[in-house]
């Protein structure tokens, strides 16, 4: 982190100590056009550094172009309104600097031709010709100076001559005077220069003009500064054969008047100079100015790219937060990164996304506390024993609890969204609550209870419905909830609880005084019939005897009664029922009743846990009554039947009697089993109702209906053990 | 195939690109100026080598306008001594440098020489007198023979360079682009014997 931090700082520290050399070598390089010798040595560093600094601004604008064109082409978010903006700002950029440059460059031009003009170009002429003219006026009058000592020093003997030069250098204000031979050759000179000075070289060219007899005079200027006058004349020849000598004579000229002169002669040269200089000038002054302004609009542009790339950060972020709040990630927080309008975005932003981030926690939490709803209702319908269907008008399910589907012997908590109807076409139950049900539904009532009878597997079953309208949401149709109940084994039990007193009572109340009327019969029998005559005494006989019987007959009736009425214990050990049935069977095949007694067993029975005496008793109410229902047919047939019936969650033994006889009043169907029921002359009504009574203690099931070939049918079902006992319990009570 | 025309026809503009950035304008190198070196030979006196020789200076037009509009030229004259080394790089043993300024003098029409090394100046009539007088080499101290080993092989080189006075950078770079400113000679190159 820290190295990362001490990175940065060296980055951006060099960043600006570049930045600074290149604004400094920026305004150096403007400046070289004013000040010529200070900065001309620096020159092409600062073109140098200048042209590396354009490269890098082109560089990095070529980088940002890339990048730009690549992030618009991947449709990157913000790339096109980072797009228009740098096409924006640079435009502004260069319109301007355009419209700068050409007007600069108009000035440039016109500012830098306005310095040459005919009027300056022939006032220097004129004042460097009047120059000359005032030095004429001077080189004339040293001329003849020089003329008068060549005359003078030409009478003179060599051996004199230094001295008189001196005399008359002294005398006509001259620097040096010096006598030259035609050979170049120094004869004398004097000089007021310390070791004086001799023009060796220039001799020639005096002696070349003064040859052909003209005056020589010049103006020369000096290295040191100033200007000296030299002037040459011929001496006279001392006579015939002497060779030609010639007298040179330096003049100095006045200090004032060689500063003036310079003066003029400096403004003629730089004059002269910029003139011919100027197209130069203007081009590198138009260079310099251009080349400014392409660096000034190179930086206009990598700007553009930057406070577009600053100003616009918050979009793509802003753009991947609302993809990431439209997925449903509520929990996306943008960086803050401005304090401006889109800093006021992403803050407002941000204040959305905390908003809908409480707003889906506190959804969730309703839906959590309404799912535990839910959930506590589904295990309340569940374990509830009555049947819950919510559905629609068309009967298609919305929700069923376990209890429904068991009652109507269909899985229905797996049929949520199916129509009862369809369902119905398959389970017989539900058939038939959908035809109990439906035409209700289809007049329209939403309200209405009733009881309804369905016939199934183990019987009929009676159920107890009631139907309901749902509150709809938004004035929709909420439908109906069918509430029923299997009431069966509730009314069986109330029946049978109801015939339990009934015996109880008509044994309490009827065997009681059936003893004292037998015992009464039997004395006034023994009293009076010895007494009597014959044909009286047969009467009372007849009569006593009668009344003993019927009392027999009654207390016959009434320990039925009883028996029906009391718990029978029972003794239940595993036996073979295949066993029981040929041993009853066989019982009835040695009387000759004119009936066939057929037996189908399943040799695959397992052991039974049942009472051994109560199985043979139920054989034998059963078997009997088949034998009385066929009494008087010729063909009789009876069959009993063993198979095993192996359930999910069950095993147990059916046991079936069938006869070939007129079968059951199908009036009385439903009631068999009640006491009191009978197609018989002599019944009592309790067989059946006993047997059931005795399966039922068994934990079994027992059926009884007509078979469609004729005769009856009564089916058993014996749970194998205890476990299948329990397993079957639940169905035999919704029964 | 035809990618690779285009490739090396696309390489061709590259090249004649960067030639007519970079290369001086044909016109400068073909002018008037020419400077050339007539003679030149190396004199051993009393233990020193001394130069002789002649340059041969004409001036461009460009440059004689330059110097009729009050612009000095300043003419060079390079002279170095260079060890010969058969598997390395040469390696210089001495570099000399006589520099002179040719100015027309507006006031007295006379064309000034001033020797930078000397101090001495001169006005000349003529420019040919001017040039004549800085193309003139005369005893020019090269080495001392002390410096010089022998056995070894030794180059004198030298040649002549005409440029403008000091102009602003600005200016001097653009009229390398403008105009026959600037006039060198050929190196010319002599073996020197210890």
């Amino acid at each position: 982190m820290a190295t990362q931090a001490l990175r940065q700082f060296a980055f951006r520290s060099l960043l600006i100590a570049g930045a600074f050399l290149w604004g400094s070598s920026l305004y150096l390089l403007a400046e070289t056009t004013q000040n010529w010798a200070q900065f001309s040595r620096t020159h092409e560093a600062m073109l140098l550094i200048n042209g590396v600094g354009a490269l890098i601004l082109l560089v990095l604008i070529g980088g940002n172009l890339v990048r730009l064109v690549r992030d618009y082409r991947q449709l990157v978010p913000g790339s096109r309104l980072r797009t228009r903006m740098v096409t924006m700002f640079s435009v502004l950029a260069v319109l301007p600097v355009l419209v700068v440059f050409y007007f600069s460059v108009q000035f440039l031009n016109r500012g830098i031709e306005s310095w040459f003009n005919v009027e300056i170009d022939q006032g220097l002429s004129q004042a460097l010709e009047l120059s000359r003219t005032a030095l004429e006026l001077r080189k004339r009058e040293y001329m003849e100076r020089t003329r008068g000592m060549s005359g003078i020093l030409g009478r003179w003997p060599d051996s004199q001559l230094v001295q008189e030069m001196s005399l008359l250098r002294r005398e006509n204000g001259a620097m040096e005077v010096t006598i030259a031979s035609a050979n170049s050759r120094i004869i004398a000179t004097s000089s007021e220069r310390a070791g004086g000075f001799a023009p060796v070289r220039k001799v020639a060219e005096i002696l070349l003009q003064t040859r052909q007899g003209l005056d020589y005079v010049r103006l020369e200027p000096m290295a040191e500064g100033g200007y000296v006058i030299v002037t040459a004349a011929p001496l006279m020849e001392l006579g015939p054969g002497t060779e030609t000598r010639v007298l040179i004579v330096e003049y100095p000229v006045p200090e004032r008047l060689s500063r003036l002169a310079d003066g003029v002669l400096l403004a003629y040269d730089k004059y002269g100079e910029l003139k011919y200089l100027r197209q130069p000038l203007k081009t590198s002054f138009t260079l310099t100015l251009s080349l400014v302004l392409f660096l000034a609009l190179l930086l206009a542009i990598n700007g553009a790219f930057f406070v577009s790339r600053i100003l616009l950060k918050p979009i793509p972020d802003l753009l991947e937060g609302t993809r990431a709040v439209a997925k449903g990630d509520f929990d996306v927080r943008l960086p803050q990164q401005s304090r401006d309008e889109l800093g006021f975005l992403v803050d407002s932003f941000n204040d959305m996304t905390r908003k809908l981030a409480r707003a889906r926690e506190e959804s969730l939490h309703h839906e959590h506390q309404v799912e535990a709803e839910r959930s506590r209702l589904a295990i309340i319908l569940a374990r509830l024993s009555t049947g819950v269907i919510s559905m629609d008008r068309a009967m298609v399910v919305r929700t069923a609890n376990q209890a429904a589907g068991a009652i109507l012997g269909v899985e229905l908590e797996d049929s949520v969204g199916q129509a009862l109807p369809e369902l119905a076409r398959e389970h017989s139950l539900l058939r038939q609550f959908v035809e109990a049900v439906e035409p209700q539904l289809r007049k329209g009532r939403t309200e209405w209870r009733e009881q309804i009878a369905l016939r199934g597997e183990f019987g009929n079953r009676v159920i107890i419905f009631a139907c309901s309208a749902l509150p709809g949401e938004s004035g929709n149709d909420g439908g109906v909830v069918a509430v029923f109940d299997d009431i069966t084994a509730l009314l069986q039990g109330q029946r049978d609880a109801a015939w339990g007193e009934v015996a109880r009572r008509l044994a309490h109340e009827i065997k009681n005084p059936l003893t004292p009327i037998q015992l009464s019969a039997e004395r006034i029998r023994k009293k009076y019939l010895e007494n009597m005559g014959e044909e009286e005494g047969q009467v009372l006989d007849r009569a006593t005897h009668i009344i003993v019987q019927q009392v027999e007959a009654m207390k016959e009736m009434v320990d039925a009664f009883r028996d029906y009425a009391r718990a029978p214990d029972l003794d239940m050990t595993m036996l073979d029922v295949n066993e029981i049935v040929m041993e009853v069977g066989d019982l009835y095949r040695a009387r000759d009743f004119g009936i066939t007694l057929y037996l189908n067993l399943d040799r695959e029975i397992p052991p039974v846990e049942a009472d051994r005496g109560r199985l043979r008793q139920i054989l034998h109410n059963l078997i009997r009554n088949s034998v009385e229902a066929l009494t008087g047919s010729d063909q009789g047939e009876i069959h009993l039947i063993t198979r095993l019936r192996q359930a999910e969650d069950y095993q147990a033994v059916e046991l079936t009697v069938e006869d070939n006889g007129p079968g059951f009043d199908m009036e009385n169907v439903n009631h068999l089993f009640d006491p009191y029921v009978t197609s018989k002359p002599k019944g009592t009504g309790l067989g059946l109702a006993i047997v059931k009574k005795l399966i039922e203690e068994h934990g079994g099931s027992i059926d009884a209906r007509n078979r469609e070939a004729g005769g009856a049918r009564i089916e058993i079902v014996l749970p194998l053990n205890e476990a299948s006992r329990n397993a079957m319990m639940p169905r035999l009570l919704r029964r | 195939m035809q990618e690779l025309v285009n490739q090396r026809t696309g390489a061709g503009w590259y090249l004649v690109l960067l030639l007519f950035l970079f290369a001086k304008p044909a016109a400068a190198v073909t002018g008037d100026g020419h400077f050339e070196v007539r003679s030149v030979y190396t004199e051993y006196r009393e233990g020193v080598f001394y130069l002789n020789g002649r340059v041969s200076f004409r001036l461009s037009d460009p440059a004689r306008e330059a110097l009729h509009s009050g612009v000095p030229l300043r003419l060079e004259l390079e002279i170095q001594l260079a060890q010969k080394r058969r598997w390395w790089l040469d390696s210089e043993v001495a570099s000399l440098h006589q520099l002179a300024e040719l100015q027309f003098h507006a006031l007295t029409q006379r064309y000034l020489v001033r020797n930078f090394n000397s101090g001495e100046q001169f006005s000349f009539i003529t420019l040919a007198e001017a040039l004549d007088e800085i193309g003139h080499i005369n005893q020019l101290p090269l080495i001392d023979e002390s410096l010089l080993e022998p056995g070894l092989r030794y180059e004198v080189s030298l040649r002549s360079v005409l440029e403008l006075r000091d102009l602003p950078g600005a200016i001097r770079w653009m009229t390398f682009w403008w105009g026959d400113l600037r006039t060198e000679s050929d190196w010319y190159r002599w073996p020197l014997k210890p």
